[in-house]
């Protein structure tokens, strides 16, 4: 009940200048969709997965509810694949790489330095290959869901390290990932 | 920190304050009456659409009356000529504490009109979404999580001088909303969530003419500013 | 608990959608099949059980009445509720054996299905003593249904020269065999009851004409994750390393296609539906030589450029080809005319529109309403007459409501 106490800012007795707080993060996805086909031929050495980064801005950090905006960068996949098969034109080698930029709104709840969050947004979805020794980038907007939780532990300074579990699912790309994340959540910048 | 004098008045000024509210389920006092006006865009699907259909986003205007014994009425008018609908929702709420429950019934005539470039259409239909709604009310937010299950009753379509009328009842689908009203400028009240409809393709993409049997995922997001 | 157990539920069901993936045609195993030592029958005795049937036995998903329609070796029952089934034919000992299957076309439902005939069959106006009598089983293939089907009446139209154009080969999310738009499922589409096709074509970086319905590369549409973002960002060797169609075939090129639609099929017209208008240049001469090499094999067959734009239009008239490339235009009448084209190809949403479909037949051209798919509004099209032909996702299904008509 404590923090719904202290998050009290409609009464203009307790009125405080409009602050934002920013946590940034970096941890690891795992893609955990099925039956995923990297290129035409299949096979290679395929990277399923990676670092990924986040960055979240929000009201508050110590409301039961606020709402805010997060993005970042995610690594989601890489093939080296030799000798690979394209049909009428012989064989090729393939590097080629995916990584995605969410751009999401995110509505999260705490109490009891547990996090709950809930986005929903767009990935910019980056592709990056290269075949017959020509490179090709190309990118595509997709819809995305998140589920997150974590726990804050505060580390003075109004600074807090949240370790975080989260699923994300890109829906059209099909793909769902686990990651797990540490975020360091900053003090509040005031407006 | 705060002092304790600090202390009892957030504490007493923290008791559940009253909002007018057109998703949470709390009824709102009997008479009493809630707007809100906003828009609402439905991501069309892309098996359905592929990339021929644009979604315009609908304006929309939402009416709640408060009604004696925890009964209630809502209503709904969305449009943006192409796809256009009206909805009745009775309902009948109890609270709890930071909790409050709804069940309601939105029956909706939908009219929807192209007379631009290859089309000279015209639908309507008539469906009813069953469900139930739980609430969670803590400082100013209000967040609403509905479940409803959809029938089509009928449908009625013309294309120039070809009319077709189809009267089947049958289930179509269901519906999951979450939604939020919260404080956010000047005192203003807004609300804005998302509704997941996995359903035939529903009224929104019915130019699309889709006939596929099978249920897809529309999300739908809404924003509106309560008056 | 449970709604941890529900959340995790949810979020592996998320995980492993795909509602695209090719639904393979059921085949009948070496040890059931009836046919591997049976006589052809040939095609012109086929011919004969042509007809529309009532089914007295196994209405369920089929519906009160079907048709049958003969191609080549093959027998086709294209059924009320959209569901068809496709029969390989021979003669064992006296009877005539039909196997094959079954498939609802608005669905995923699939399976095996038999029929049988006395072998002297005949099917006559006013002779319903004529029974084909058989069974069909489910997607596991175990216990058949009985089936039985009694012969009702001959067709009003023996012509075969409506058009029913395959909207290039169905979509994936109905469960076709293979993927819309492959080599594949060209051949596919005319054993269902087509007697034309509609191709999408659009360029790659390289300029090269490819089927391809969308702008952009998909999940809908191709396997391979680094495949994204527009077609045209692509050369056609690149597409060829980096993804394949639902089907895991090849992205085909419109060459490529012109091949499988000469050498495995009898379509009598072709539809290019040109998805951008600087493609249509590309297409001319490929189009062109079709035409020759067609011809030069005794084929008949129309193959007509899309135009759908003004500047389609723009960009075939300034090009000198045109006047040996036959087109359909899907604009209004007079754009009909400024192009030239042999056929005008309205969008049914604007309504039969009689009198512009009946002034553009006498001038000798065709009327083909695209795209009808519901069985609806297939048939007041059908009724009010002034067409030639119909292009759909289920040829089936207008098959069906074309030829059943008494």
């Amino acid at each position: 009940m404590g923090s719904l106490v202290f998050a009290q800012t409609k009464d203009p007795f307790l009125a405080k200048p409009f602050e934002i707080y920013i946590d940034g993060g970096i941890g690891y996805a795992k893609n955990i969709s099925p039956g995923i086909v990297s290129s035409a031929s299949g096979g290679g050495d395929y990277t399923n997965g990676g670092i990924s980064t986040l960055v979240r801005v929000r009201g508050s950090r110590n409301r039961f509810i606020t709402v805010g905006l997060e993005s970042g960068w995610q690594y989601i996949s890489h093939l080296e694949q030799r000798n690979a098969s394209a049909t009428g034109f012989g064989n090729t080698d393939i590097t080629a790489s995916l990584s995605g930029i969410p751009i999401m709104g995110v509505i999260t709840i705490q109490d009891y330095h547990i996090e709950l969050h809930g986005s929903v947004g767009f990935y910019d979805l980056i592709s990056h290959s290269t075949t017959f020794n020509t490179s090709v980038t190309s990118n595509t907007f997709d819809m995305a869901f998140t589920l997150a939780a974590g726990y804050q532990i505060p580390i003075g300074n109004n600074y807090i390290l949240v370790p975080e579990f989260r699923w994300t699912r890109i829906n059209d790309l099909q793909k769902s990932f686990l990651t797990l994340a540490l975020r360091l959540g900053f003090p509040p910048l005031a407006l | 920190m705060y002092s304790q004098p600090e202390q009892q008045h957030i504490l007493d000024s923290t008791a559940l304050l009253h909002f007018k509210s057109i998703y949470y389920p709390e009824n709102l006092y009997s008479g009493e009456i809630a707007v809100s006006i906003g828009a609402a865009i439905t991501i069309a699907p892309r098996q359905v659409v592929r990339d021929e259909i644009r979604q315009i986003p609908q304006l929309t205007a939402n009416f709640r009356l408060g009604l004696p014994l925890g009964f209630g009425v809502g209503a709904q008018l969305a449009g943006n000529y192409i796809a256009n609908q009206l909805s009745i929702k009775p309902s009948y709420s109890y609270s709890l504490n930071h909790f409050s429950f709804a069940v309601h019934t939105t029956p909706s005539l939908w009219l929807g009109t192209a007379d631009f470039t290859g089309f000279n259409t015209l639908g309507m239909g008539f469906s009813n979404a069953v469900g139930a709604s739980v609430g969670i009310h803590f400082e100013d937010f209000m967040i609403t999580l509905s479940g409803e299950a959809i029938t089509d009753y009928w449908h009625y379509t013309s294309f120039a001088v070809g009319t077709v009328n189809r009267r089947l009842t049958e289930f179509v689908g269901n519906a999951v909303t979450c939604s939020v009203e919260q404080d956010a400028f000047n005192g203003a009240r807004i609300n804005w969530g998302i509704r997941f409809n996995y359903t035939r393709p529903d009224y929104q993409l019915w130019l699309a003419f889709a006939e596929t049997r099978t249920r897809v995922l529309t999300p739908e997001f809404f924003f509106g500013i309560i008056l | 608990m449970k709604v941890l157990i529900i959340i995790v539920l949810c979020m592996t069901f998320c995980s492993c959608v795909d509602n695209n993936l090719p639904l393979p045609i059921p085949e009948w195993s070496e040890n059931v099949d009836k046919l591997k030592n049976a006589v052809p029958i040939p095609e012109v005795l086929l011919h004969k059980l042509e007809g529309v049937y009532r089914v007295e036995q196994g209405k369920g998903l089929f519906g009160d009445q079907v048709v049958l329609r003969q191609f080549a070796h093959k027998i086709t029952l294209a059924c009320q509720t959209g569901t068809y089934f496709v029969f390989e034919s021979g003669f064992v000992d006296s009877l005539a054996i039909f196997q094959g299957y079954w498939r609802f076309d608005l669905g995923t439902q699939t399976g095996l299905a038999e029929l049988k005939v006395k072998k002297d069959f005949n099917a006559q106006t006013g002779d319903t003593s004529l029974v084909l009598s058989g069974s069909y089983y489910g997607n596991k293939g175990i216990n058949g249904t009985p089936f039985e089907l009694k012969f009702i009446r001959k067709f009003k139209d023996t012509s075969n020269t409506f058009l029913i154009l395959d909207h290039h080969g169905g979509r994936n999310e109905y469960g076709l065999p293979y993927s819309e738009n492959s080599l594949g499922i060209i051949p596919i589409a005319e054993e269902i009851g087509a007697n034309g096709i509609e191709l999408d074509v659009r360029l790659t970086k390289d300029n090269v004409p490819i089927l391809f319905h969308d702008d952009n590369l998909s999940t809908n549409l191709v396997n391979g994750e680094f495949a994204i973002g527009p077609v045209n960002n692509y050369t056609l060797a690149q597409l060829r390393a980096l993804c394949t169609l639902k089907d895991g075939s090849p992205i085909p090129t419109l060459q490529e296609a012109f091949d499988v639609i000469l050498s495995k099929t009898s379509y009598q017209s072709l539809w290019l539906d040109i998805k951008t208008p600087e493609t249509v240049s590309y297409v001319l001469p490929l189009q062109i030589a079709f035409l020759k090499q067609a011809k030069l094999s005794g084929r008949a067959i129309e193959c007509w450029v899309g135009l759908t734009s003004d500047e389609h239009i723009t960009n075939y008239l300034a090009d000198s080809l045109h006047t040996q490339a036959p087109s359909i235009c899907e604009l209004d009448p007079p754009d009909v005319e400024r192009a030239g084209s042999v056929a005008w190809g309205p969008r049914w949403t604007e309504g039969s529109l009689t009198n512009e479909a009946i002034q553009i037949r006498t001038e000798g051209k065709r009327v083909i309403y695209w795209t009808l798919d519901k069985a609806e509004f297939i048939v007041p099209f059908i009724n009010h007459g002034n067409l030639d032909g119909i292009l759909t996702d289920h040829p089936a299904l207008v098959s069906y409501n074309y030829y059943s008509r008494n």
